[in-house]
C-alpha cells in the first residue's frame, strides 16, 4: 500500500444526506439502501491516481446528527478536501449548508478545499433543490460543485477525485505545505525525493500570505 | 603537466604584450575542437572538449566587453559561449554528481529545464559580478583532464612553457605600474578587473544598459579574435603567482598549488552547481537593479582594495629566497582563494542558507526528525576522516532509492510473496486513523477542561488524577487469571465485555471484534509457516484496529453520555470500565497471538522458530496500541468529572 501522498477527506451535512453511501460507493463500488447512524466517524479509503502518483484518499466520514457536532468538529482539524453533501428532495438540508460552511471554515485549515455535493440526483421527480441552486451557492462561496447520485454512482469517483485534483493543484502551486500534517496531506512512502512537489521556502511563505 | 599547461597558459594570457603566442595556442585547442566535434558528438571526450572551448571563449569576451565599455557589462557575452558554459555546466554537474545537485534537482520540479534556466540567469550573474574569478578556477577544473586530449599532439604545450619563462618579468612589471598608479581603473581595465578577480566583491556597473548594446555589436564582429583575446582573463591568477614565478623562472614549482587550485575550483564547481540548480535564487534582474543601485560605493571599492591585495603578494617574496617560492605560491592562492570564497559566500549566502534548509526538508522526508541523518553524521565511533559527508550521505540515499525503487514495483506485483508489517497492516484496517481520531477527541478535552481545572474542589480534582493513575497501568496480563487457558472462550469474551459497557451504559457494538476473533481461531488448513505467519499479522492488527475502534467508538459516546448524578463516582466507574476493557481485550490479543504461534509450531518447518518468536512479539506490540488507547482516553474520562 505505498502512496505518494495521503490526503485527508471529511464529509459533513444534515443526517441523511447520503454521506455514508457515497463513500461506500467510492471505496466499494456498491450501494446500501439501508443505512446505520453513523456515530461519530467512520472511515475509509481508497487509492487514487492523478498525473502518475498514487494517492490515498482516507476519508473521515462524519455523523450528521445534530448530537454529534460537538464531536465531529473536533475531527475537521487537519482535511485537505471536504464534500459538504445536501440531498436534492430535501429544501432542509440545502438550507443548512451555511452553517456547514460556517463550522467547516472555522475548524479547519483556509486551504481546505470544499466540493459542494447534491446528492440523490436520481431521484429527479422528488428534486426540491434546482441544480442552479447548488450552483449559485458554490458560486457564491468559492466551492466547486456537483450533482451525485450514490445510488446509480453517478458522479461520485468524480466528486472525490476532482476535489484530490484541487488540492493536488495546490500543493504544486505551494499553497500547501506538504510538511505540515495539519493540512491534512502526508507524504507517503512512496514520495521519492524526485517527484518533485516539494514547495519550496517560498512555499510557506506564500502560504502565510494567502492566511493573511 | 596538462594542468600546468593550462594553467600557464592563463597566467601569460594575463600579459597584453604576449596575445601573439597566446592567439596561436587557443588557435590550437580551438581547430582540434572544431576537428573531433563532428566525429564524436555523443562521446565525452567531445563535450570535454567544447568545455575547453567554451571556457577558452568566455574569457575573451568578458574581456572584450571590460575593454571595449571600461566596465564590467558582461551581459554582453556572447550567447554562443553561454550555451557551451550550460553545456559543459551539465558535463560538471554529472561528473561531480554532488550530493546537493542530487537533492537539489529531485526536488526542483521539472529539474533540468529549471536548472538550465537557472544556470543561464546565474550565467548573467556571474558575468555581472564577481564571480567573474570564479571562470579561471573552473577552467581549471575542467580543463585539467580535457587539455591532455586536447593536447595531445603537445603542439600547443610547447609554446606555452617558453610563454611562461617569458611572463614573469613583464607581471612583475605590471605588478609594480599597478602600485605605483592607484587610480587607473578606468584607462586600464587590469586593475579593477584583478580587483575582481580577488573576490573584493567590487562591481563596476557604472555603464547604463543601452552602453550594452555597442558592447555586443562589437563583441560579435570580434569572435575571430576571440581566441587571442580571452588570454587576459586569468591575469588574475597570472598576478596573484607572478612574484613566485619570477623567483623562480621555470614552470616546474607550479605543481602544488595546482593541486590546491584544482580542489579548490572544484569546491568552487559545487558551490555554483549548488547555486545554479537552487531554488530560490534571487532574480539576476534585481540582483542587476541593487548593483546599479550601489555601483558608485563599490566602484569606489575597486579602487581602494587592490592596493592592499596586490603589493601584498610581493614584499615577502623579494625577501626570500627561492626555495620558499613554492610556500608563496600556496598562500598567494590560498589568499586567492580565501578572498574569492568570501566573496562567493558573501552573495551566495542567502542562497546557501535556503539550500540548506531545502536539503533538511529532502532529508527530513525520508528521515523524520532527522534522527538517523544525525545518528550518522555524529557517531563518535567513526574517525574524523571515516565520517561521512552529507553528500555520501544523500548519494547513498540515492542509491538506495533507485535499489528498492523496482523492489517496491515488484512488491506491489506480487504482494502475495512480501510479508507486510504489523504496523502497516494495522493502517490497513484503519487503526491508525481510529487512533488519530481518538487523539484529536483527546486533546479537544484536554484543551477545554485544562482552564478549568484549578477551579476544581478537591474531591473533584482528587477524582481528575485518579482517573489519570487508574488509565497509565494496565494488569499484566500474567497475573491475571484469564490466562488460566491458552484458549479464547469467545462467549465469555462477548458477555465480559457487554456487561462492561452495559455498566456505563454505553452501546458499543461487539459485532465486529467478534467476528476478528472468530476467524482469528479457526484452525487454518495452510502449512506453509510463511502463509500461516501471515495470516497471523494480519489477524492480529484486525483485532487490533477493532479494539481501537471500540476505544474510539466508545470516547465518544462517553463525551455524549448524559452525566450521571454523581459525576465523580460516574467518571471513576467509566474509567474503570475502560481500564477493565483493556486489560481483558489485551488479554484475548496474546492468546490470540499465542494460537498462532502453537499454529506455526504445528507446521514443523525449520523457521518456525523465528516466525512463531515474532508473532509473540508482535502480539505485545499490539497490547501497546490498547494501553496507547486508554491512555488517550484519560482527557476523555476526566471531562466527565467537570
Amino acid at each position: 500500500m505505498s502512496y505518494a501522498y495521503l490526503f485527508k477527506y471529511i464529509i459533513i451535512g444534515d443526517t441523511g444526506v447520503g454521506k455514508s453511501c457515497l463513500l461506500l460507493q467510492f471505496t466499494d463500488k456498491r450501494f446500501q439502501p439501508v443505512h446505520d447512524l453513523t456515530i461519530g466517524v467512520e472511515f475509509g479509503a481508497r487509492m487514487i491516481t492523478i498525473d502518475g502518483k498514487q494517492i490515498k484518499l482516507q476519508i473521515w466520514d462524519t455523523a450528521g446528527q445534530e448530537a454529534f457536532r460537538s464531536i465531529t468538529r473536533s475531527y475537521y482539524r487537519g482535511a485537505a478536501g471536504a464534500l459538504l453533501v445536501y440531498d436534492i428532495t430535501r429544501r432542509d438540508t440545502f438550507n443548512h449548508l451555511t452553517t456547514w460552511l460556517e463550522d467547516a471554515r472555522q475548524h479547519s485549515n483556509s486551504n481546505m478545499v470544499i466540493m459542494l455535493i447534491g446528492n440523490k440526483s436520481d431521484l429527479e421527480s422528488r428534486r426540491e433543490v434546482k441544480k442552479e441552486e447548488g450552483e449559485a451557492f458554490a458560486r457564491e462561496h468559492g466551492l466547486v460543485f456537483m450533482e451525485t447520485s450514490a445510488k446509480t454512482a453517478a458522479n461520485v469517483e468524480e466528486a472525490f477525485i476532482n476535489t484530490a485534483r484541487e488540492i493536488y493543484e495546490k500543493i504544486q502551486e505551494g499553497v500547501f505545505d506538504i510538511n505540515n500534517e495539519a493540512n491534512g496531506i502526508k507524504l507517503g512512502p512512496q514520495h521519492l525525493p524526485s517527484n518533485a512537489n516539494t514547495p519550496s521556502g517560498g512555499a510557506s511563505a506564500s502560504q502565510g500570505g494567502a492566511c493573511c | 603537466m596538462s594542468r600546468s599547461e593550462s594553467d600557464d597558459d592563463e597566467f601569460e594570457s594575463a600579459d597584453e604584450g604576449d596575445e601573439s603566442t597566446d592567439e596561436s595556442c587557443s588557435a590550437d585547442s580551438e581547430e582540434k575542437v572544431l576537428e573531433e566535434q563532428p566525429e564524436c558528438m555523443n562521446e565525452k571526450e567531445e563535450i570535454k572538449q567544447e568545455i575547453v572551448d567554451d571556457k577558452c571563449d568566455t574569457p575573451p569576451a568578458i574581456i572584450e566587453a571590460a575593454k571595449h565599455s571600461e566596465n564590467l557589462a558582461i551581459q554582453v557575452n556572447c550567447p554562443d559561449s553561454l550555451k557551451e558554459l550550460r553545456k559543459s555546466e551539465e558535463v560538471q554537474t554529472a561528473s561531480v554528481s554532488s550530493a546537493v545537485d542530487v537533492t537539489v534537482n529531485s526536488d526542483i520540479p521539472n529539474a533540468g529545464s529549471l536548472s538550465e534556466q537557472k544556470f543561464t540567469e546565474d550565467a548573467k550573474i556571474n558575468q555581472q559580478k564577481e564571480i567573474i574569478p570564479l571562470l579561471p578556477s573552473e577552467i581549471i577544473a575542467t580543463t585539467d583532464p580535457e587539455i591532455e586530449s586536447v593536447n595531445e599532439t603537445a603542439v600547443s604545450s610547447e609554446p606555452l612553457r617558453e610563454n611562461v619563462i617569458e611572463v614573469p618579468p613583464e607581471i612583475a612589471n605590471k605588478l609594480s605600474t599597478t602600485r605605483t598608479i592607484p587610480s587607473r581603473g578606468k584607462t586600464r581595465s587590469k586593475p579593477s578587473l584583478g580587483a575582481k578577480k580577488l573576490g573584493l566583491g567590487a562591481v563596476k556597473l557604472n555603464q547604463t544598459p543601452e552602453s550594452l548594446i555597442p558592447a555586443l555589436a562589437k563583441l560579435d564582429s570580434k569572435e575571430t579574435s576571440e581566441g587571442g583575446d580571452y588570454k587576459k582573463t586569468p591575469e588574475l591568477l597570472a598576478s596573484s603567482s607572478s612574484q613566485s614565478q619570477s623567483d623562480d623562472g621555470g614552470w616546474g614549482w607550479f605543481a602544488p598549488p595546482k593541486s590546491l587550485m584544482s580542489s579548490v575550483s572544484s569546491i568552487t564547481n559545487t558551490i555554483l552547481s549548488t547555486v545554479e540548480n537552487g531554488l530560490n535564487i534571487p532574480e539576476p534582474e534585481d540582483l542587476a537593479k541593487e548593483e546599479m543601485l550601489y555601483a558608485d560605493e563599490k566602484h569606489v571599492e575597486v579602487k581602494e582594495h587592490p592596493q592592499p591585495k596586490q603589493p601584498e603578494p610581493k614584499q615577502p617574496g623579494e625577501d626570500k629566497p627561492a626555495g620558499f617560492t613554492q610556500l608563496f605560491g600556496v598562500s598567494n592562492i590560498t589568499k586567492f582563494v580565501e578572498s574569492t570564497g568570501s566573496s562567493i559566500f558573501s552573495t551566495g549566502l542567502d542562497t546557501l542558507e535556503l539550500l540548506g534548509k531545502k536539503t533538511i526538508n529532502v532529508l527530513q522526508q525520508s528521515d523524520p526528525g532527522l534522527k538517523r541523518t544525525k545518528a550518522v553524521l555524529a557517531n563518535p565511533l567513526h574517525g574524523s576522516q571515516d565520517r561521512p559527508c552529507l553528500s555520501q550521505i544523500l548519494r547513498e540515499a540515492k542509491e538506495k532509492d533507485e535499489i528498492t525503487k523496482p523492489e517496491s514495483a515488484q512488491a506491489t506485483a506480487s504482494a502475495q510473496s512480501v510479508i507486510p508489517t504489523l504496523t502497516s497492516l494495522f493502517e490497513l484496517h484503519n487503526g491508525i486513523v481510529h487512533l488519530e481520531a481518538l487523539e484529536m477527541l483527546s486533546q479537544q478535552c484536554q484543551t477545554r477542561f485544562a482552564p478549568q481545572i484549578r477551579r476544581l474542589t478537591s474531591q473533584r480534582k482528587a477524582a481528575v488524577d485518579e482517573i489519570a493513575v487508574l488509565c497509565s497501568k494496565t494488569d499484566d496480563p500474567e497475573d491475571n487469571n484469564c490466562l488460566d487457558s491458552d484458549m479464547i472462550d469467545l462467549q465469555a469474551l462477548e458477555q465480559n465485555l457487554s456487561s462492561y459497557f452495559d455498566r456505563i451504559s454505553l452501546e458499543v457494538s461487539l459485532k465486529k471484534i467478534m467476528n476478528a476473533f472468530r476467524e482469528g481461531i479457526s484452525d487454518s488448513e495452510d502449512v506453509d509457516p510463511s502463509e500461516l505467519y501471515r495470516r497471523a499479522l494480519n489477524s492480529l492488527a484486525l483485532v487490533t484496529s477493532l479494539a481501537v475502534e471500540i476505544f474510539q467508538k466508545g470516547a465518544e459516546l462517553t463525551l455524549m453520555a448524559n452525566k450521571s448524578p454523581n459525576p465523580v463516582a460516574g467518571a471513576r466507574l467509566e474509567a474503570e470500565t475502560f481500564q477493565s476493557v483493556t486489560t481483558l481485550l489485551a488479554a484475548e490479543i496474546s492468546k490470540l497471538g499465542s494460537h498462532h504461534a502453537n499454529q506455526i509450531i504445528r507446521a514443523k518447518t525449520s523457521d518456525q522458530t523465528n516466525y512463531s518468536t515474532d508473532i509473540y512479539y508482535e502480539a505485545s506490540n499490539c497490547r501497546s496500541y490498547l494501553e496507547n488507547a486508554l491512555k488517550l482516553m484519560i482527557p476523555v474520562l476526566q471531562s466527565r468529572v467537570f
